[in-house]
């Protein structure tokens, strides 16, 4: 699955009648190559004095680096405005941020948990995204993963099978996830946390430093 | 340049709204996927996109951003299949799958003045309010605006070959959307590269309304 970066920009004088983002990635280190790939997305017009406009970017997991010859999880993003104003255009400079990862573990002594997703967002909750979670003991084949269960259509029969099959797994459970983020920007982070199994102790809640609480409630800001 | 996640070439945005039917929902995403006409969904690898508050309501109002690419193995039209994940409440469901099909309109501006070197459109599909651009071709001079396989939606400076076209001059450019539904779009039209000076650069809009076509 993918994650999202929000970019805002406020005018800063009379007159824009609309601006885009143009961006690109590159493996850390390295320098744009808008000849090969150049994304341009116009943004949204907020409104407001002054007048707001913002964008969610629909961000890799990472790239391909050919000098090293594999994926690289860390890459750069390089990105600037083009903003058109009283019939000319012009451009910011170009703006290069390293975006980094971090591994996310919940480690459930007890064995409670069936679902869990770590849901997090880049800078505040406007974008945010769920990362299925999973012990990576757990069998990648099974049609019990959590990334299948959204798409499983006998959630109760999903929920059975997944309590059952954790349940063969020793001790502690160490469920594990991906998050991405520019380095050093904050990253809001809560853990949707599920007890579906059995259905009369069945149980969710958004996990935050404070105890359970509700999306985007008691939550964790990370800095990656 | 390769990325994990890749769409590939030119995407568009398309919004899905949500309007809770209870009290108590606390987690709404759209998972989808795409894929040629007439082929049922594949669910590894979907998308998704968690659907954020438009309006506290009530009812609660939510939108979730789709990116969708504009062609898939080289086609226009496509099927678009998606269902909203709802959670809340210690309840968690799927609805059913929901499937559109996606499609392209032509819309065209004609400039008799020979007043343009490049016409864009920008556009948004339905009720959504996240734009999209397409630059649009001059007719005579393929290579003005062909859609960019790489999606950078830039211009070009063209002048001296827009004026060898003769007059009058049309420009055609394409929209996506799902079939059926409207689609709300305005002309960027500009000047560019003018020896004279004289660039300029204005959006035929309808007065702000947009003009409306059905895809």
């Amino acid at each position: 699955m993918t994650w999202y970066l929000r970019r805002e920009w406020v005018d800063q004088e009379d007159g824009i009648e609309n601006v885009t983002i143009h961006y690109t990635w590159s493996p850390p280190g390295g320098w744009p190559d808008w000849e090969r790939n150049h994304n341009a997305r116009m943004l949204v017009d907020a409104g407001g004095f002054p007048r707001r406009r913002w964008k969610v970017l629909r961000m890799p997991r990472g790239v391909w680096d050919e000098q090293g010859g594999g994926w690289s999880l860390e890459y750069r993003l390089h990105f600037f405005f083009e903003v058109w104003q009283q019939g000319r255009n012009w451009h910011t400079d170009l703006e290069s941020q390293d975006i980094v990862y971090r591994d996310m573990e919940y480690v459930d002594n007890e064995g409670w948990v069936t679902h869990l997703c770590a849901y997090w967002s880049v800078y505040d909750w406007q974008a945010p995204v769920y990362s299925p979670m999973e012990d990576p003991r757990f069998p990648a084949d099974s049609e019990f993963t959590s990334e299948r269960y959204y798409a499983y259509q006998d959630k109760d029969r999903y929920s059975f099978f997944k309590s059952q099959m954790l349940g063969q797994l020793p001790l502690p459970h160490h469920w594990r996830s991906r998050i991405w983020a520019p380095r050093g920007a904050p990253v809001l982070q809560q853990f949707h946390i599920g007890h579906l199994y059995p259905p009369e102790e069945t149980f969710e809640t958004w996990l935050g430093p404070d105890g359970p609480s509700s999306p985007g409630g008691s939550h964790w800001v990370l800095h990656l | 340049m390769r990325m994990a996640d890749d769409i590939e070439g030119p995407t568009f945005a398309l919004t899905k709204e949500w309007v809770d039917p209870s009290p108590g929902i606390e987690l709404v995403e759209v998972h989808y996927v795409w894929g040629p006409l007439g082929e049922p969904p594949d669910w590894e690898g979907n998308q998704t996109a968690v659907a954020t508050p438009l309006d506290a309501g009530p009812p609660p109002r939510r939108a979730a951003p789709l990116e969708l690419p504009r062609f898939v193995d080289g086609a226009t039209d496509y099927l678009l299949h998606y269902f909203f994940f709802v959670a809340g409440g210690g309840a968690q469901g799927s609805t059913p799958v929901f499937t559109e099909q996606i499609g392209t309109r032509e819309v065209r501006y004609d400039d008799p003045g020979n007043r343009y070197t490049n016409v864009g459109v920008a556009w948004t599909v339905g009720e959504s309010r996240d734009p999209n651009y397409s630059v649009a071709a001059l007719d005579g001079l393929a290579f003005s605006g062909a859609d960019d396989p790489l999606g950078s939606e830039t211009f070009t400076p063209i002048f001296e070959f827009v004026q060898a076209v003769p007059p009058p001059h049309v420009f055609r450019g394409r929209v996506w959307g799902v079939k059926g539904q409207p689609v709300t779009h305005a002309f960027h039209l500009v000047r560019l590269g003018s020896p004279s000076g004289d660039d300029a650069e204005r959006w035929d809009d309808n007065d702000g309304k947009g003009w409306q076509l059905t895809i």
